[in-house]
């Protein structure tokens, strides 16, 4: 069943030249690959997987997308009503296909944990949504976009996927439009766009600093309609448990009520996951406070391959930490670092405020290490240097961890009126989220966890290794390689949604035609059931006296250390040790508060916080699996003499998806990769310089 | 200490069957608690329909206590001029329409705006009151003050309006009324007559200082509820509610007064 | 800081609710409510109790999830805040506040402060939306929309759901969300092609669930997107434009 996927099963779509062959073992299979990195003392064993087959279309990339709709097989209008879809999230890619699929036919239903399926942490995103519409003459073309994307990821994406989203960006502008995502627009009546790091073009499409919101709001809407004509069942307040595969193929969803505590089985003939980012995981990140990894993890456990879940992109302007009960990093816009500047005292530990330290005691380390680029260098490099002084003890705040980023002198040059017009509502939010006033103290900033590049494996038909499993948007992986690119992962979740998932779904389906969905009373149903049912009971069978944020806030301070911002090998198995240490703890001393038979947010907790553990020891091996440095995966031991990533081509261009067995016990880790080829964007150092 | 405190439970599932005392179970099932989405029951009269009526017929209310005001100017000039205007409002139409055919219209249509007033405000009140959930609810000031005097001063302005009649007009309420006869009126003297009550003329002054409060907020709340939505015209709009407002109050008001002081006689 | 809290405490929507006083130690100004009553749970869960359940997710004051009455105020003494983003620091040290979930005859009350919001969604459901496929939209640019317009739109898309005008309503009307929506959605060329039917559908479920609007302006003063009061006149503009031109348009 593991491979299940493999085996050409009728619903394998005929689509294009696999460039692989499927299911080769790699050298070794099965075998511990004992690397020199993983001769260590504790390091995490690490089998050796298969070669996995992305399914990609041949022939040449930048006609791929067109060339896969081609072949991919249909199911006719009046058959479209005998199938069910499961739609798990409701976040721009989860709205986006539950609504779309709908429209074309299918019965669907979406499932979402919040009250309301507006509140998808889509709704959070800022800055703005690129598009390659390529509508001006700043010469901006679908290549270039590719381009862009691919060097952004530092070449650990698909090329072939790139090029599907720049392809299909024009139209999801077009239709957000259409249902009433107010743009922002030019006096001439034509879409406006801004301009985002990593990219010399304009081709971000925004909204004010509400672009997510509208987005979303908008997909809700497309997701309202159908709700309303009836096609699409909506389940609010129900998180995904578990996920039910029988035949090797997923067929539905374990969910619990949340008001009721229950458990129910929802079927389907197939199951889109689009349950976005567990950046989370850290505790404390610019993400908010119920996003989490269990609807991936679960479907990892039911065989799911994890895709790279070490990378994970940093943003270097947080709002830092202030006191233990601040609940999360609020993220403040990039744009901030055109004008303020970035110091710490050069004193470590000054306690002194801001203000009284005097010019000679400051040290404006981006623009002593980057004299060229200065405050403005590229996020990851200034994460990391903001990481390098606070470590070394120069971080300021109560807590020491943060650093300034002080508008005195800009203000004194171009006056505060002039401040207050370019960030106005940035420095009211700021005002609003920590009660200073950044007119007359330097804001704090830190480096905040913020978006997870890894996710759920998938093939180029967003098929994860389980067949008829489905991911979209942050919850799969695809597109962004080692790093996003601003204003790149609200488009990705919106080209899933819209565009992929409805002609990758069918294509699948249509090989299923006439299949019943499954009874509720089949053995692989009773069985999720019955160990969800069980999984639940044993937590709350602990009965200890920790409540599961102290787990999770250890797991976070362990995680920022390290598998944060910088990765070694030593801190990583450190930080595995750690983390088994605190799962161990977490299982004898685990405290669940609260009645069971109604809402009890201790034990949505508890469960998330459970997946978060297990989830953690996987981020850290593949992070020391991968021994190089790519975009914000920096291992220590892997940089230029510039502090850059120096990433290692021959031995890892290539993508790792992750099996694991064993977690009632010592988690076994078996790595199956995907060898990455480029033929439009040759390989090259990513050099921002 | 906090180990004390924490009393084990006899351990604790999942239940099999969830259920939620005071929750629909068919909704419950997609995760809600309340009322069911599903079909619209139209809820008639609508809202909006209500507060359409609520609006033109106040702006006909209002229309009448603005010439009325203008006509009870006519008191500063004397009895018999004001006797004379209150005989042509007997008279006007004629010969086009029988005597008092012109009052009779005016009293129809009125008396069936008052109704329909006070029938689609109180009527959207009581269903504002039905769904306002429980708690007291903090008094924010919004010029939420005047708002929401509305119910206050429209239940005075009625009664005021019933009393009035009854003074001026059929004469119960005024001990020394004279009717009008074919030829003449005496609304000059049964005005002083009932003014000169110091009593009766409190009651026409605190009348009018409800008449004033309600429509600062009815003339204001008038263009919402026929759909202003240009900010200048809005903001025009305002400053005429409040003007003519307290011009028809004061103007009003100033009568009984003059008729206390003695200024008028 | 220290602060004693009235926090309302209700089992099932079929309960009647009480409330519980408790004393929070070692708070920081600079905390929001929310996260003293993180702490709050945190002391009660230690001591063996039942944490209170409220809603929140994004923390930053954009997904509507947060809502609650601070001394009976929606969302707490700041005006056209979040709970999430309301500061401790309005308080003064030791003083009593009062915390309860937000009141309205549409939103019943879940458990402790956690109530029902359905209803705002029922109204989105029955037309806040444009009937649109996806792949058949018309190229953007070509809608010319001005500046203006576009950002006037915007004033009224920024609505978050988070129900707070309701709460605030003396009447328990949810107009000036309801306006946001129209005058959001008649602003724009493609879905001003169903503003008729869409002011007919959505008054209709919403004369259901709320309150008629008496134009008390409250609604204006808490609401957390800052959605201007004119976007009640929305409401029977739309509507009453429906009515005199009988068409769906
Ligand atoms: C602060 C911030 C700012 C950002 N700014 C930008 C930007 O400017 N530009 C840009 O392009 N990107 C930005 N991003 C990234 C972008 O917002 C996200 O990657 C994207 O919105 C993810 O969308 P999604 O649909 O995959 O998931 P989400 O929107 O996160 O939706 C997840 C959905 O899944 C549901 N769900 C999850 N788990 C379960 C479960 N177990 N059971 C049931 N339901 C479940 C949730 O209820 C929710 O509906 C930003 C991210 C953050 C955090
Ligand atoms: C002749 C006297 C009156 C005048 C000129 C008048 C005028 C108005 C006007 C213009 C409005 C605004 C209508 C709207 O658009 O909602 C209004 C509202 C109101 N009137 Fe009157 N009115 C009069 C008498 C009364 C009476 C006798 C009552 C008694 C019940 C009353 C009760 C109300 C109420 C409660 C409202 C508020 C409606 C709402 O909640 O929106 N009015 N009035
Ligand atoms: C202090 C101010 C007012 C004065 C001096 C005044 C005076 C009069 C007089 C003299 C008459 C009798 C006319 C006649 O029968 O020939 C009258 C009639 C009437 N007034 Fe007033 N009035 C005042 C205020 C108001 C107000 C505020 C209202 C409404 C809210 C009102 C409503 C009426 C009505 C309905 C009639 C009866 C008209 C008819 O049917 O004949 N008046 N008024
Ligand atoms: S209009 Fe304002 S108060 Fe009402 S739901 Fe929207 S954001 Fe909240
Ligand atoms: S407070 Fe209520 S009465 Fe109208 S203006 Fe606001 S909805
Ligand atoms: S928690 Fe999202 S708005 Fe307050």
């Amino acid at each position: 069943m593991k491979f299940g996927w493999k085996k050409k099963t009728p619903a394998a779509s005929p689509t294009g030249q696999a460039r692989h062959s499927a299911g080769t073992p790699a050298n070794g299979v099965g075998k511990e690959r004992l690397s020199r990195a993983s001769r260590r003392k504790g390091a995490p064993k690490v089998r050796q997987g298969m070669l996995l087959d992305s399914r990609e279309p041949g022939g040449p990339a930048d006609e791929a997308w067109s060339r896969a709709k081609k072949d991919y097989r249909l199911v006719g209008t009046s058959n479209r009503r005998k199938f069910t879809i499961i739609v798990v999230g409701t976040g721009l890619a989860g709205a986006g296909s539950a609504a779309t699929l709908a429209d074309l036919g299918y019965n669907v239903i979406s499932v979402t944990y919040h009250d309301a399926p507006r509140r998808a942490h889509s709704v959070a995103a800022q800055g703005g949504i690129n598009a390659a519409r390529a509508k001006k003459v700043d010469n901006d073309s679908v290549s270039r976009f590719v381009k862009d994307t691919v060097k952004g990821g530092d070449f650990r994406g698909r090329e072939r996927e790139a090029f599907r989203l720049a392809e299909v960006s024009a139209g999801v502008i077009d239709h957000l439009n259409a249902i009433g995502v107010p743009f922002a627009r030019e006096y001439g009546g034509s879409l406006n766009t801004r301009s985002f790091g990593g990219v010399q073009v304009s081709r971000t499409y925004y909204t004010r600093g509400q672009t997510g919101q509208q987005l979303q709001v908008a997909a809700a809407s497309d997701l309202a309609r159908q709700v309303n004509a009836g096609r699409v069942k909506q389940y609010v307040r129900h998180e995904m448990v578990d996920l039910v595969v029988e035949d090797g193929r997923a067929q539905g969803v374990i969910v619990r009520n949340l008001l009721t505590g229950e458990l129910k089985p929802l079927l389907g003939h197939a199951v889109v996951l689009a349950t976005g980012g567990y950046g989370n995981i850290y505790y404390r990140s610019t993400l908010a406070k119920n996003s989490n990894a269990s609807a991936a993890w679960r479907a990892h456990r039911r065989g799911a391959h994890m895709a790279m879940p070490s990378f994970i992109q940093f943003h270097p302007t947080a709002l830092p930490i202030s006191t233990e009960w601040q609940s999360k990093t609020i993220l403040m816009s990039e744009s901030l670092r055109n004008d303020g500047r970035i110091w710490v005292p050069k004193e470590p530990g000054d306690s002194r405020p801001a203000n009284d330290i005097p010019e000679g005691e400051r040290d404006y380390y981006l623009e002593r290490k980057y004299p060229a680029f200065g405050n403005l260098t590229p996020r990851d490099v200034a994460s990391r240097a903001a990481k390098d002084v606070i470590d070394a003890g120069h971080g300021v705040g109560p807590l020491k961890n943060s650093v300034y980023l002080d508008f005195r002198d800009a203000i004194a040059r171009l006056g505060r009126d002039e401040i207050a017009a370019r960030y106005g509502n940035l420095f009211h939010m700021y005002d609003d989220a920590t009660g200073e006033d950044p007119y007359t103290v330097p804001m704090r900033i830190a480096p905040g966890a913020h978006f997870t590049m890894g996710g759920l494996w998938t093939d180029y038909q967003l098929m994860t290794s389980i067949p008829g499993l489905f991911a979209a948007g942050e919850a799969g992986f695809g597109y962004h390689g080692a790093n996003r690119l601003g204003a790149n992962s609200l488009l990705s979740a919106c080209v899933d949604g819209w565009f992929t998932i409805p002609n990758t779904v069918p294509d699948y389906l249509a090989g299923h035609l006439g299949k019943p969905v499954i009874s509720e009373d089949s053995p692989a149903v009773t069985e999720a059931l019955e160990s969800s049912y069980s999984r639940f009971d044993r937590l709350l069978g602990i009965e200890g006296q920790t409540p599961p944020r102290d787990y999770h806030r250890r797991l976070g301070e362990v995680l920022y250390k390290g598998c944060g911002v910088t990765r070694s090998a030593e801190g990583l198995i450190a930080a595995i040790a750690k983390i088994r240490q605190i799962r161990s703890e977490f299982y004898e001393d685990l405290l669940i508060a609260g009645p069971v038979d109604r809402v009890n947010q201790e034990l949505e907790y508890a469960g998330r916080v459970e997946d978060y553990l297990q989830l953690a020891e996987m981020l850290c091996v593949d992070a020391y699996d991968r021994d190089e440095s790519c975009g914000a995966h920096f291992r220590v031991e892997h940089q230029t003499s510039g502090g850059e990533a120096k990433r290692d081509d021959e031995s890892w261009a290539k993508i790792s998806a992750w099996e694991s067995r064993g977690w009632s016990d010592e988690p076994v880790f078996t790595r199956h990769t995907e060898p990455l080829e480029y033929e439009a964007v040759p390989l090259e150092v990513r050099d921002y310089r | 200490m906090a180990q004390e405190t924490v009393k084990k439970p006899p351990v604790r599932t999942l239940p099999r069957e969830g259920r939620v005392t005071g929750a629909d179970d068919i909704l419950l099932e997609r995760g809600r608690i309340g009322k069911a989405g599903g079909r619209i029951e139209r809820v008639r009269p609508s809202n909006w329909s209500l507060k359409v009526t609520a609006a033109m017929t106040g702006v006909l209310l209002a229309l009448f206590v603005t010439i009325h005001m203008v006509g009870n100017l006519k008191v500063y000039s004397g009895p018999e001029s004001f006797n004379a205007y209150a005989h042509w409002l007997r008279v006007v139409g004629d010969p086009l329409l029988p005597e008092m055919g012109l009052l009779w219209i005016v009293r129809i249509v009125m008396g069936t705006a008052l109704i329909l007033h006070i029938w689609s405000t109180l009527l959207v009140r009581y269903r504002g009151f039905k769904l306002r959930g429980g708690g007291s609810k903090a008094r924010l000031h919004g010029g939420s003050f005047i708002s929401r005097l509305m119910l206050t001063t429209g239940l005075i302005l009625m009664v005021f309006v019933v009393f009035h009649i009854l003074d001026l007009t059929t004469g119960q309420a005024n001990s020394d009324f004279q009717a009008p006869t074919a030829t003449d009126s005496f609304a000059y003297e049964n005005l002083i007559n009932s003014f000169s009550n110091p009593l009766f003329a409190s009651i026409y002054m605190v009348s009018m200082v409800a008449l004033a409060f309600h429509l600062v907020h009815g003339l204001w709340v008038l263009a919402t509820d026929l759909g202003v939505t240009a900010l200048r015209t809005r903001t025009v709009w305002k400053a005429v509610a409040h003007l003519v407002a307290l011009v028809v109050a004061l103007v009003n008001l100033s009568i009984p007064a003059a008729v206390l002081m003695g200024v008028v006689s | 800081m220290k602060l004693t809290v009235k926090v309302w405490r209700q089992g099932t929507p079929a309960d009647d609710g009480r409330f519980e006083t408790r004393t929070v130690n070692d708070l920081e100004p600079s905390l929001s409510v929310l996260e003293m009553l993180d702490k709050m749970n945190d002391d009660i869960v230690k001591e063996g109790g039942d944490p209170v359940t409220f809603e929140s997710d994004c923390r930053e004051g954009i997904c509507g999830a947060c809502g609650i009455l601070v001394n009976r105020r929606p969302h707490g003494p700041t005006p056209l805040t979040p709970a999430c983003h309301q500061r401790l620091s309005s308080f003064n040290d030791g003083e009593t506040v009062t915390i309860e979930p937000f009141r309205s005859g549409a939103y019943p009350v879940v458990k402790d402060l956690m109530v029902e919001r359905s209803a705002l969604v029922d109204v989105m459901d029955a037309g806040g939306h444009v009937q649109v496929a996806a792949g058949t939209a018309p190229d953007a640019d070509t809608d010319r929309i001005t500046y203006d317009t576009a950002e006037l739109a915007l004033d009224f898309a920024a609505c978050i759901g988070c129900g707070a005008c309701v709460a605030a309503c003396p009447n328990g009307s949810a107009n000036l969300y309801l306006g946001a929506k129209l005058a959001h959605l008649s602003m724009l060329p493609i879905p001003a092609s169903e503003r008729g039917m869409r002011a007919d559908v959505m008054l209709a479920e919403a004369d259901e669930r709320f309150g008629p609007c008496s134009l008390h302006g409250e609604c204006a003063l808490v609401c957390p997107a800052n959605i201007p009061l004119v976007a009640i006149s929305y409401v029977n503009k739309e509507r009453m434009r429906c009515a005199l031109r009988g068409k769906n348009d």
